[in-house]
């Protein structure tokens, strides 16, 4: 099997797949940071003297 | 400036060390210039540490010896003056100038936190504790301690030497240039099949990873070991390239020193073994690999068997005949078995969790994990895909035979560890990080520009988010190093129980007492002879379930122990036990408290206000005149 090439716009599969990737990065760094959303405030006064 | 200048003697000790033995396998033609200065100072920091150990042992570590190891050292430095010849500036590209502003801030966070005192609970506990009560001694003494006595302890011998030739300060230079390493050989051997421009950026993504921040400035050995780790599997990848059996001793050094260590070093060892085998096709290269192991890693492997019977003490207790007079028995052995079983995994060994650990680790980690805010980051699993898509686009190219090699490695410790490993925390993986990096980044280079656009971004994002990481991690650091901030207010600030080693220096004399401590992240700090009395490592002083305290009090008088330290409040490391036998000992007018400190707690050095506490540790006297204890 071939995976399509998301070089080539020719074909709704290789957006589909360059879409994915997006979704992808932008999903997994999402749901890394909000284990940390708790820290909110306290980084915001960090550095505060 | 004294310290400065020691950092740079022995970083050129290291290079020198690390070439004389590349040499020695007729391994440098085979690198570029970068390689041979970044594999040199890697593996000539294994060599220092190396070299150390026997003049120990034969209680030899004066200045005069050690800088005369140093200087020996540096000789090697003739064989790297090949790589230095020749080189020419290149101007250098947007992007590059952007990456190196990143490394300068990163380095400079660093820096802070080398120019500090050290603060960091395990560096005080024995990473930087036993180079000092070494030094004291002019050399190595045996110490029946599980986990941190009797254990490898090839990185802090380089420590012994910093802190021999120079101060705190060199010491804690020396842990920032050495914490550097894994990221110099990681640029370096990326640039084999990526441009500058992915190579800097995967050194700079690792090396602003949570668990690098955390611990690669301190004494803690994991981001040290990750030079060992690459090294080794850089080196089994090339011995399947080339065949030449070099590469597998020099792999076989490296697992070497990585098992010299740190205990997972020995799975490392095997795993790669396993590789250089299958890599060459040749039973011989294994032989070589197994000789270079042995011979750079037995050390501390020897020296424990030599005084218990026991090489990996105390983990075979159970099937090894220990020698008379060790101080372990079936107790403690069950103490330490339970509380180890208890606390240090938090997900069943099953084949489900080997997969899903990473997932869990990364995104909902249990607390045991330290993968939070001290972890290896998002970037492994966000370049998961992007790292298999890349596998499959040059499955036909050197480069994916290579990364695959490297990957199998990676995996194969890492099943081997999740499996049969004594503990799930992540910071046991940090080795294997720099290995995925350069997988990930020699086969997502050439992704096609959708995918390395997603990716990039993704990178810039994490890049963002970790340089924070260290803003905020660094920033505690600022007013000590401006002067603006003493060293006593800086530790009281990021030490637990701080004002008790003050205390502590200031009313007993190094002369006439000693004190046994439950807590670990002091002993660096006292300057009173203490005895570690944890209760779940060490039977001199028995404190285990099942202890008795006639037993006690009586090993007690044996190692000089004068006052005792309680500090109930800190459950980790104060059993009930020894709480219950002091209260006892004050009963039968053995002891006396002769003082109670109020002392500040908290859960994290960079962030206090997440958890933190007023408490006492109290300080009671021994006091035999007046015991009753032998009277019952």
């Amino acid at each position: 099997m071939r995976l399509p090439d998301p070089e080539s716009r020719s074909t709704d599969a290789a957006k589909y797949v360059a879409v994915l990737a997006w979704v992808w990065v932008s999903g997994t760094i999402a749901m890394y940071l909000y284990q940390f959303i708790d820290l909110g405030p306290i980084l915001l006064t960090a550095f505060m003297p | 400036m004294t310290a400065c200048l020691l950092t740079l003697v022995l970083s050129a000790a290291a290079l020198g060390a690390g070439a004389t033995i590349l040499r020695l396998f007729h391994i440098l033609p085979d690198l570029s210039p970068a390689e041979r200065c970044t594999w040199s100072f890697g593996l000539g920091f294994g060599v220092l540490g190396w070299l150390i150990f026997p003049l120990g042992i034969a209680m030899l570590w004066t200045p005069k010896i050690m800088w005369s190891v140093v200087v020996t050292a540096m000789s090697g430095l003739w064989f790297l003056r090949s790589a230095f010849t020749g080189l020419r500036a290149q101007r250098p590209s947007r992007t590059v100038l952007v990456l190196l502003g990143a490394l300068l801030l990163l380095a400079f966070g660093d820096f802070l936190e080398a120019v500090a005192p050290p603060a960091d609970a395990d560096s005080m506990a024995y990473h930087f504790f036993l180079p000092k009560l070494f030094l004291q001694g002019q050399g190595i003494h045996f110490i029946p301690r599980a986990v941190d006595g009797a254990a490898p302890l090839l990185p802090q011998m380089t420590y012994a030497l910093a802190l021999g030739l120079g101060d705190e300060l060199a010491l804690t230079l020396w842990c920032f240039v050495t914490g550097w390493g894994a990221a110099a050989i990681l640029y370096s051997v990326a640039r084999r099949y990526v441009s500058i421009e992915w190579a800097l950026a995967a050194a700079i993504l690792y090396q602003s990873t949570p668990a690098i921040l955390y611990g690669a400035g301190t004494g803690q050995v994991e981001g040290r070991i990750a030079m060992f780790a690459l090294v080794a599997a850089v080196c089994v990848a090339d011995l399947w390239r080339t065949r030449r059996l070099g590469f597998a001793a020099i792999a076989g050094v490296a697992a070497g020193f990585y098992a010299a260590s740190k205990y997972p070093g020995l799975l490392f060892a095997v795993i790669s073994g396993v590789a250089v085998i299958l890599a060459s096709g040749r039973i011989l290269a294994g032989a070589v690999f197994g000789l270079a192991v042995i011979v750079a890693g037995g050390q501390w492997y020897a020296w424990n068997a030599w005084h218990t019977g026991d090489p990996v003490f105390p983990l075979l207790y159970e099937l090894l005949p220990y020698h008379s007079g060790v101080s372990w028995n079936d107790l403690q052995h069950a103490h330490f078995k339970e509380a180890f079983a208890g606390t240090e995994k938090a997900v069943s060994t099953n084949l489900f969790w080997l997969l899903a650990y990473p997932l869990k680790a990364t995104f909902f980690p249990a607390p045991i994990f330290e993968a939070g805010r001290t972890g290896l980051g998002i970037l492994p699993i966000l370049a998961l895909p992007f790292t298999a898509f890349g596998f499959w686009r040059t499955r036909h190219q050197a480069k994916s035979h290579f990364s695959l090699i490297v990957f199998t490695i990676a995996v194969g410790v890492y099943a081997t560890w999740f499996l049969w490993g004594p503990s799930q925390r992540v910071r046991h993986l940090l080795p294997l990080l720099p290995l995925g990096f350069l997988v990930g980044t020699v086969l997502t280079a050439e992704l096609p520009a959708a995918f390395r656009r997603a990716l990039a971004a993704g990178a810039v994002v994490v890049l963002v988010v970790q340089l924070g990481g260290q803003a905020v991690f660094s920033h505690k650091y600022v007013n000590v190093v401006r002067g603006k901030e003493s060293r006593a207010s800086f530790l009281e600030r990021n030490v637990n129980s701080f004002a008790t080693a003050q205390w502590v220096n200031t009313n007993l004399s190094p002369a006439h007492h000693r004190i046994l401590v439950p807590m670990r992240q002091l002993n660096y700090l006292f300057d009173v002879p203490i005895f570690y009395g944890n209760h779940q490592l060490q039977a001199e002083i028995e404190i285990h379930r099942g202890a008795r305290l006639p037993t006690f009090w009586q090993q007690m008088q044996q190692h000089g122990v004068t006052h005792l330290l309680d500090n109930r409040t800190d459950a980790e490391s104060t059993s009930d036990i020894y709480t219950r036998f002091i209260r006892a000992l004050q009963n039968m007018n053995c002891t006396r408290l002769i003082q109670s400190i109020e002392v500040r707690r908290f859960g994290s050095r960079t962030l206090p206000q997440l958890e933190q506490s007023a408490a006492f540790d109290e300080v009671y006297e021994l006091t035999p005149a007046s015991c009753t204890l032998g009277r019952l």
